[in-house]
């Protein structure tokens, strides 16, 4: 009788840890969370094109960490810059980002996310991969996350889309741009403020 | 007459490859003549290249883009699909090719059956049949062959027409030659056909991402820089088959005070 109850509890409590390894891990509920309440903002057929791209750019500000992710863009010339100026491009970078997504924003209704898996690169560190089907898209789009976890707040980095990392491609122009101008903060602030006007007109217009 | 035919074949590919190279030897021409700033020290080819992005894009707004518009305003949305299924279908061989040569059999076998399903059932190539059964499309070429070998991409170089590319992936097109059953094949009108259906593909590659074109120049800060970045990601992500290496990615605390 003992052996048979030893038995029971033995193959409980791994039936325990098969589940628990089976659940979604911290990341991986965060992404799956947030790319819902995401989708929603962009489904909500209640909210006019202003109070979209409103509630979609307070979304992003919660979401994501876009003053680290500004430095991230700036690349080398962030080291020992004036932090005024760094300041000043993150709102600038945060302006241009949004308007970038915003002119898109029609273009989402009805998707679902499903997520797949994850891999952590060092701790705090992960990789959230998701597929994003259904709504306007024809084909199934794989999306990645790139989450970083610091005392239990977590926020996304990166995101991976049609194999383009955004982030790394923005550090990529802007650090062009900063080479191209001995490294002047000042001459990619003016860039972005220029191609943010260009991105809401053409917005404006469709 | 046979040998002749062979010797043909290969004459073809002695002179694309002496052409690669006359094209190369200009680069590394231009290259010398030209000093390279600091600022693009991981881009030797960076005055060739920025040259050749300028003619690339004047070739695109006077011929290529009018051509992509005209086609989308003539031919309706299943049309042109179909046209795509065509291409995608005809590449198949160069596909399955590469899939044996990287040691992925699975993969091959899927390329090899759905070769088989669309070219029949798929009228031609027409219907993309097996993917509605199931069996997805995925590409390969010689140039992911070559980098899955262990061979480094070199420098990043624009090439007229063809657009963004690196010293292997060049290769790989030309590589790519060999697998492609048209090379081998011998009948009036095959330069023509070859010739077709590399203007047909640009087109329908062009029609398709008209919009996205637009939306990325627009929204780039440097588009020399954005269409680098784009073409060094892609070919990463087609290389490791969609999956993530998550030690290749980049640190975001290193340029934290």
């Amino acid at each position: 009788m003992r052996f048979l109850k030893r038995t029971f509890l033995t193959l409980f409590a791994s039936l325990l840890m098969t589940s628990m390894a089976s659940a979604m891990t911290l990341e991986e509920e965060f992404v799956q969370t947030r790319a819902n309440e995401a989708l929603a903002i962009l489904a909500d057929d209640s909210l006019d094109k202003g109070a979209k791209a409103e509630r979609f750019r307070t979304f992003i500000d919660e979401a994501t960490d876009v003053p680290r992710i500004a430095r991230f863009v700036l690349g080398k010339y962030a080291r020992g810059a004036d932090p005024q100026k760094i300041s000043t491009f993150t709102d600038v970078f945060r302006n241009y980002a949004s308007g970038v997504y915003e002119a898109q924003l029609g273009n989402y209704a009805g998707e679902v996310i499903k997520v797949t898996g994850s891999q952590e690169r060092k701790p705090g560190d992960a990789v959230v991969m998701s597929v994003i089907s259904g709504g306007q898209l024809d084909e199934p789009l794989a999306v990645n996350w790139r989450i970083r976890t610091r005392e239990g707040k977590v926020q996304v980095l990166d995101v991976q889309v049609f194999g383009i990392w955004l982030a790394l491609q923005q550090r990529n122009e802007i650090t062009a741009v900063l080479a191209n101008n001995n490294g002047n903060i000042s001459a990619a602030i003016t860039l972005l403020e220029d191609k943010t006007v260009k991105g809401e007109y053409a917005s404006n217009e469709q | 007459m046979e040998s002749l035919e062979g010797d043909n074949v290969e004459s073809q590919m002695v002179q694309i490859v002496l052409r690669l190279l006359a094209l190369t030897g200009a680069v590394f021409t231009v290259a010398a003549c030209s000093t390279n700033s600091a600022a693009h020290a991981d881009d030797p080819l960076y005055k060739w290249n920025k040259g050749v992005l300028a003619f690339n894009k004047a070739a695109d707004e006077v011929v290529v883009k009018p051509a992509a518009k005209g086609y989308r305003a003539v031919v309706p949305k299943p049309g042109r699909d179909g046209v795509r299924n065509v291409l995608d279908n005809l590449r198949s061989p160069v596909i399955f090719g590469n899939d044996v040569l990287q040691g992925k059999f699975g993969r091959a076998g899927k390329t090899l059956a759905r070769f088989g399903i669309n070219s029949t059932i798929g009228l031609a190539g027409l219907f993309d049949v097996a993917k509605r059964n199931g069996i997805e499309r995925h590409t390969e070429d010689a140039g992911q062959t070559l980098a899955t070998w262990g061979i480094s991409s070199g420098p990043y170089i624009m090439l007229p027409i063809l657009g963004p590319s690196n010293f292997r992936d060049a290769t790989g097109f030309v590589l790519d030659l060999g697998l492609e059953p048209l090379t081998y094949m011998r009948f009036d009108g095959r330069k023509a056909i070859l010739a077709g259906r590399f203007g047909v593909n640009g087109i329908s590659v062009r029609e398709a991402n008209l919009e996205t074109v637009e939306m990325l120049r627009e929204s780039s800060v440097n588009e020399y820089a954005s269409l680098k970045s784009a073409y060094e990601q892609l070919r990463a992500d087609a290389i490791s088959d969609g999956k993530i290496n998550v030690d290749d990615l980049p640190d975001f605390d290193e340029f934290e005070e």
